[in-house]
């Protein structure tokens, strides 16, 4: 039982180690830093070549090819403090070679993934209503540009922020912050032609809760200055 | 394109960073106010908080995705590449089909030599039955300790267990049981 506390203990030790530490770890030859590297970020490789190729299995070998790469370039990574931005760069360019192209017809982002339905939403209504609500905005997801789909994929199913997301794609923050905002228009349009979603802004963000008035749904379009 | 003032520029450039949550609580104060004045940027930011919340919801399962890739997998593609093959790969190649060829020629005309040497006419008459408790069996004369017997196995109908044991009834024939019985040594019957 001794030495399984010991490795419980040194794999605590290790989550409590930042990237840099663990790449630095790593590169004196300790595997269990590469490891530990490995079980961080590997489910948000995998979402992220999942969102991209549509196939789980793909998803899966751009994970090992990422991490691979990662292996080959210990020597030369110096993380400021997360490696996710790397690994995220390396991955969103092993998905998009990896991406079948022209004849080939993907299937919805959607179907990528085996959805489990949580009972904690709901009546049956509600819940035939968010697969509703998912299925047509995945679909209008899938109908943007590579670019500001990437944004919004990064955003939404990866969580990173647009410091983080302006590394991975290698581009200014006014850039990523135009494109998500591009995105967020053009989804708008979309979502705009199914009412029946009922897409209707949170009481909390209401700028002028008290004026009465009809506003367009289409938001007009708008020059942004980029920075 | 429409014209817009510089605070409805500045407001619409700042809305991403309020979903986002990377504004500060000054700039989203004056995002506040510049909304309440400008219908324009009330809508925009409505529409994109709704947006937002529906990416938000879309997204959420699929969040959830994992994957069960080990490490190990990863040791494994960091394994060195094969050696290339040599300039005599490909004639190495060729005789090795040739070998495999063959040998797969030698084993085809064994079997088709066997065969015909089996149907060759000329072939001795099996030795006369005897009738030993009903049974009909082949009896050889000569037994020659030194012979071998090779017999090939078959696949047939077994006979119906009641025949068996009826003594009146012999072992069923088929067509295809024609090869040598196997002798039984005269001894043995006494």
């Amino acid at each position: 039982m001794k030495p399984k506390k010991a490795q419980t203990r040194a794999g605590e030790a290790d989550e409590a180690r930042s990237d840099r530490e663990l790449v630095y770890a790593a590169r004196d030859g300790d595997t269990r830093a590469f490891d530990a590297l490995f079980y961080r970020h590997r489910d948000g490789i995998f979402r992220l070549g999942l969102a991209i190729t549509k196939d789980p299995s793909a998803a899966d070998e751009i994970v090992v090819d990422t991490f691979a790469r990662a292996h080959r370039a210990l020597a030369r990574l110096e993380p400021d403090d997360s490696l996710r931005p790397w690994l995220y760069r390396v991955a969103v360019n092993l998905s998009y070679n990896r991406r079948p192209r022209k004849g080939v017809v993907l299937s919805p982002l959607e179907d990528a993934v085996d959805e489990k339905v949580t009972s904690d939403e709901g009546s049956p209504a509600n819940l035939a209503e968010l697969a509703e609500l998912r299925r047509v905005v995945l679909a209008a997801v899938d109908l943007l540009g590579p670019k500001h789909r990437l944004v919004v994929v990064l955003h939404y199913l990866n969580g990173l922020n647009l410091a983080e997301i302006a590394q991975v794609v290698d581009c200014p923050i006014g850039t990523v912050k135009s494109r998500l905002h591009y995105a967020l228009r053009r989804l708008r349009t979309h979502l705009s032609a199914h009412p029946e979603l009922g897409l209707e802004p949170r009481a909390a963000f209401m700028a002028s809760p008290g004026r009465q008035r009809t506003a367009p749904l289409i938001v007009e379009p708008v020059r942004l200055d980029r920075r | 394109m429409t014209l817009m003032s510089r605070s409805c520029r500045i407001a619409q450039d700042q809305i991403v960073a309020v979903l986002a949550g990377s504004v500060d609580p000054r700039d989203r104060r004056a995002l506040d106010a510049h909304a309440a004045r400008c219908y324009r940027c009330a809508d925009a930011l409505r529409d994109a908080v709704a947006t937002h919340v529906a990416l938000g919801r879309a997204f959420a399962p699929l969040r959830a995705a994992r994957t069960l890739v080990a490490p190990g997998r990863v040791r494994l593609a960091l394994r060195p590449a094969p050696v290339s093959p040599g300039p005599f790969a490909p004639l190495f190649g060729l005789a090795t089909r040739l070998a495999e060829g063959t040998v797969a020629l030698g084993v085809s005309a064994f079997i088709l030599s066997s065969a015909v040497a089996g149907m060759a006419p000329g072939e001795p008459a099996p030795a006369p039955a005897e009738q030993s408790d009903g049974v009909a069996v082949h009896v050889s004369r000569s037994f020659d300790d030194t012979q071998f017997f090779y017999r090939w196995v078959r696949i047939g109908r077994y006979a119906p267990i009641n025949d068996l044991l009826d003594p009146s009834i012999g072992i069923p024939r088929g067509a295809d049981d024609a090869d040598t019985p196997e002798p039984v040594r005269e001894s043995a019957l006494r």
